[in-house]
């Protein structure tokens, strides 16, 4: 019964932030859904058209106030027991109406902290799930190559290997290296400047077809026919071993200093370094369905491995990646969070959950500073622990 | 078998290599505004200067900082071999320009270097007040430098040749105007697309391991010079290690000698209740960030307003310690300034150990060894600490290189919460004024920290573990 009712809070608080994620624009806006006004009236602050107007009137968000947007009046950590005033149109100090109240206070500046959280909600939940998804996708590409291949490793003949690796390289270099002013280009001007990508599929394609055609050539030769057994796990669990062998966090710091990060390049860094633990797991997980049961008899039956991976292997790994999945969301949270509590993260014009508690940290006596955005990743971080604990005890 | 001997110790090497690789292309990452730095700092030349562009030069010189990155780099055969150091990012992305489009490498090379020393003569020449053609030539020659490539060169040669201020610069134009043709002559474009090869001995990763013009190299010891205020890294960072690792140990030790008991407490008990409430401490722990944590109780305990028992910064009284004080009496007088630290450096780490100890105990629980141990009349106290836990220490050793490298990285954090002057507050201070070196000082350090953990953990599981000495040996 306790459990039940445990799950279904943690279910229904998941749902929630998310969807106040989602919404978050809708939710808190300085700026209203809708307002009519006469025309020769200027209005320096949007709330004014409520506050101020007769004839005038708008409807405003739940939050009417933006993150990080000052508002001069209230400045100063302000707490939401205490009344809010602003300045009318006469100039005379009157109480602000419970519609605008700071429900959970302001900060130093005078940025409502209510929708600092709900926007630090929406910038967490972004970089974890795209940086998990971009892990899941690298875990699982790496675990099921070296966990499928561990045994007999992949066999080929040298002509195969040798178009391959010319092929990669090829790549890189006519790809990459001749066009680096261009790539470098993308980070400023978009990903569809130059039309460099159309550019970079042609020059894929071209390579391919030539490097089909070289492996081709290359296998008349008798010596080159022979074939050759490449082991991608003894790689692969290398380099796993090797990203592990500097601390992550101090990674992900020292990265996150090269790449200036917006939310996007910071989701991209925890991507590819959190893929470690999942891979070894996934690898694992493979090499027992490769030994024993079902793979074998697909194998007997004639699917390719193509089938047997996207068919039978990639469905089985679900409840594998599912619990995975969940805790790595929580460490990506707590960790950004941790990011921008320390200054480094996203810039600081970003309001996020971890950039609130640092204020929290300047100013001592603002325990809603702390309270507000430290209660909703305790709890968010509680939740995706528990749901993850759950799906783990599923399987 | 000595196979899987060999395998560990190629996986150690390769570990340490991807750390000092790691490192080191941190390291010679440079902020903008580093040489500018250095030069105003110690020879006084401001970037407005005439001649700001060959001290910049000769003091890349200097540092070594003309040589190739790397034992070995591929590129296409246009630029390979034809590295030249430019002041300026204009002049750089001119110089790669003008290789790709005309391709012929020597040329352009040549080129490029005799309007370099031409500047450097010129600015050594003559003094640019008084002879107003100087600053005018090298005017010209900065122009050629950032522009040749798009510029239409004929014109630029035909306004020098017919600019009266410059008349005593005619042999020089001369000169350059019969190099640029050489360029012109032997264009060569199709060599931008042929890969090529180039390996040189003499390069800034030797001189960093080794020791060069900049530092006296790894192999001594020398971790370089900080950026900005060009303190030697190494001396800058001995204290610091001494704190985060004296953190991190005695964290450790304090989780494994309060967690550990606890844990076989739990499993003797047995108790339904107990078992709950240990699961939802872990819970709880583990949902705490340390940096919530921090401020929380910083807002308890060390805030005027609540209570007011602890100071909330830094690791010793702010008047020092006593003259000559016995090490005693100084941990004694610092201690009030250690334990909120402490407090958060364990309290996730016990509740790791707590749980996963309870999980393993609780797994060998239901082993037959333990049926046979209670069958012989053996009381269920001893049972758990004399058979059960023999067995899971081979897994909690395991368990400290997975939380090593966590506490090395939640010590940024804390540091930077309580001001402990420890390498991870030195990190945060680094990243955010771009010292690339320090911040590749401290990866290298925690990286080995990390690997001489591994290795440490290994050996305890080869003497702890009958089963991986049977295998290997």
């Amino acid at each position: 019964m306790m459990k039940n009712k445990l799950q279904k809070f943690t279910t229904l608080w998941l749902c929630f932030i998310t969807l106040v994620a989602l919404l978050a624009p809708f939710i808190a806006n300085d700026k209203p859904y809708f307002f009519s006004a006469d025309k020769t009236t200027v209005y320096t602050d949007y709330r004014q058209l409520q506050l101020d107007g007769k004839n005038n009137s708008g409807i405003f968000a739940i939050i009417p106030y933006s993150p990080g947007s000052a508002d001069s009046y209230n400045s100063g950590p302000h707490s939401p027991f205490e009344k809010n005033f602003y300045y009318n149109s006469q100039n005379e100090k009157t109480v602000l109406p419970l519609r605008f109240h700071h429900w959970m206070g302001t900060d130093a500046i005078g940025a409502d902290v209510a929708a600092g959280v709900v926007f630090g909600i929406r910038h967490s939940l972004f970089i974890a799930i795209l940086s998990m998804l971009l892990a899941v996708i690298i875990a699982a590409a790496l675990g099921i190559i070296s966990g499928y291949y561990s045994l007999y490793g992949i066999r080929t003949s040298w002509s195969a290997l040798i178009s391959v690796l010319l092929f990669l390289w090829a790549i890189w270099f006519y790809g990459f290296y001749l066009f680096s002013d261009e790539w470098h280009l993308i980070s400023s001007a978009g990903l569809f400047e130059n039309y460099l990508v159309l550019k970079f599929l042609m020059l894929f394609t071209f390579l391919s077809i030539l490097f089909i055609g070289l492996k081709k050539l290359l296998y008349s030769i008798s010596f080159l026919r022979k074939e050759v057994n490449i082991f991608p796990d003894r790689w692969i669990t290398t380099t796993t071993q090797l990203f592990i062998s500097i601390p992550q966090l101090i990674l992900i710091i020292s990265l996150s200093v090269f790449f200036k990060p917006s939310a996007f390049k910071l989701a991209f860094i925890f991507g590819i370094l959190m893929w470690t633990d999942l891979a070894r797991i996934i690898r694992a997980e493979v090499l027992k369905m490769k030994q024993g049961g079902f793979v074998e008899s697909c194998i007997a039956s004639g699917l390719t491995t193509t089938q047997i991976v996207f068919r039978h292997i990639l469905p089985n790994l679900k409840t594998v990646i599912k619990p995975l999945f969940l805790f790595g969301l929580a460490s990506v949270v707590l960790t950004e969070s941790g990011l921008s509590f320390l200054g480094l993260g996203v810039g600081p014009d970003t309001v996020t959950l971890g950039s609130l508690l640092a204020q929290a940290k300047e100013n001592m006596d603002a325990w809603w500073l702390m309270l507000f955005p430290g209660l909703t990743l305790f709890i968010t971080l509680l939740c995706l622990f528990q749901i993850g604990k759950a799906s783990k005890k599923e399987n | 078998m000595k196979t899987s001997l060999t395998k560990k110790i190629t996986l150690y090497v390769l570990s340490g290599v991807a750390v000092i690789l790691t490192s080191f292309f941190i390291a010679v990452q440079m902020p903008g505004d580093v040489l500018d730095n250095l030069l105003l700092r110690e020879e006084k030349v401001s970037v407005s200067s005439s001649d700001y562009e060959i001290k910049k030069s000769e003091l890349a010189h200097r540092m070594g900082l003309d040589k190739p990155l790397f034992y070995f780099h591929c590129g296409s055969l246009a630029e390979i071999g034809y590295e030249i150091y430019l002041p300026s990012e204009n002049q750089k992305n001119n110089y790669g320009c003008l290789l790709r489009k005309y391709g012929s490498g020597k040329h352009v090379y040549v080129f490029t270097k005799i309007c370099k020393e031409a500047q450097s003569a010129i600015a050594k020449g003559g003094d640019k007040n008084i002879l107003p053609s100087t600053k005018k030539t090298s005017d010209y020659l900065r122009y050629i430098l950032t522009n040749s490539a798009s510029a239409n060169m004929d014109s630029i040669w035909a306004v020098m040749q017919h600019d009266p201020a410059i008349t005593s610069f005619h042999p020089l134009v001369n000169l350059l105007q019969q190099s640029w043709k050489e360029v012109e002559n032997h264009q060569q474009s199709y060599k931008k697309y042929i890969p090529a090869f180039a390996w040189s001995w003499d390069n800034r990763f030797s001189d960093w391991i080794f020791g060069g013009s900049l530092s006296a190299g790894l192999t001594h010891l020398d971790l370089g010079t900080s950026f900005f205020t060009g303190e030697k890294i190494a001396a800058l960072l001995k204290d610091k290690i001494v704190w985060s690792l004296g953190f991190s140990i005695s964290a450790i030790l304090l989780a494994f000698i309060i967690g550990i008991p606890l844990a076989c407490y739990v499993v003797y008990k047995n108790n339904k209740i107990l078992n709950a409430v240990v699961n939802m401490l872990t819970a709880i722990s583990y949902a705490m960030p340390t940096y919530l944590a921090g401020v929380f109780m910083l807002f308890l305990f060390s805030n005027p307003d609540v209570i007011n028992i602890l100071p909330s910064s830094g690791v010793k009284p702010l008047d020092g310690f006593e003259a000559n004080s016995t090490l005693l009496v100084r941990i004694w007088s610092s201690l009030p300034y250690l334990i909120l630290p402490l407090i958060c450096y364990t309290y996730t780490l016990l509740a790791f150990v707590i749980s996963t100890t309870k999980d393993l105990l609780q797994h060998q629980m239901q082993m037959p060894y333990i049926l046979t141990a209670r069958a012989k009349g053996m009381d269920e106290k001893s049972v758990v600490y004399r058979h059960a836990l023999k067995n899971v220490l081979p897994s909690l050793a395991a368990l400290l290189s997975n939380i090593f490298p966590a506490i090395i990285g939640g010590s940024v954090i804390i540091e930077t919460l309580f001001s402990i002057p420890g390498m991870g507050n030195e990190i945060v201070r680094a990243c955010i004024s771009r010292n690339f070196p320090l911040l590749s000082a401290i990866i290298l350090i925690s990286g080995f920290a990390t690997i001489i953990v591994y290795l440490i953990v290994d050996i305890t599981l080869y003497r702890l573990d009958p089963r991986i000495k049977q295998s290997t040996a």
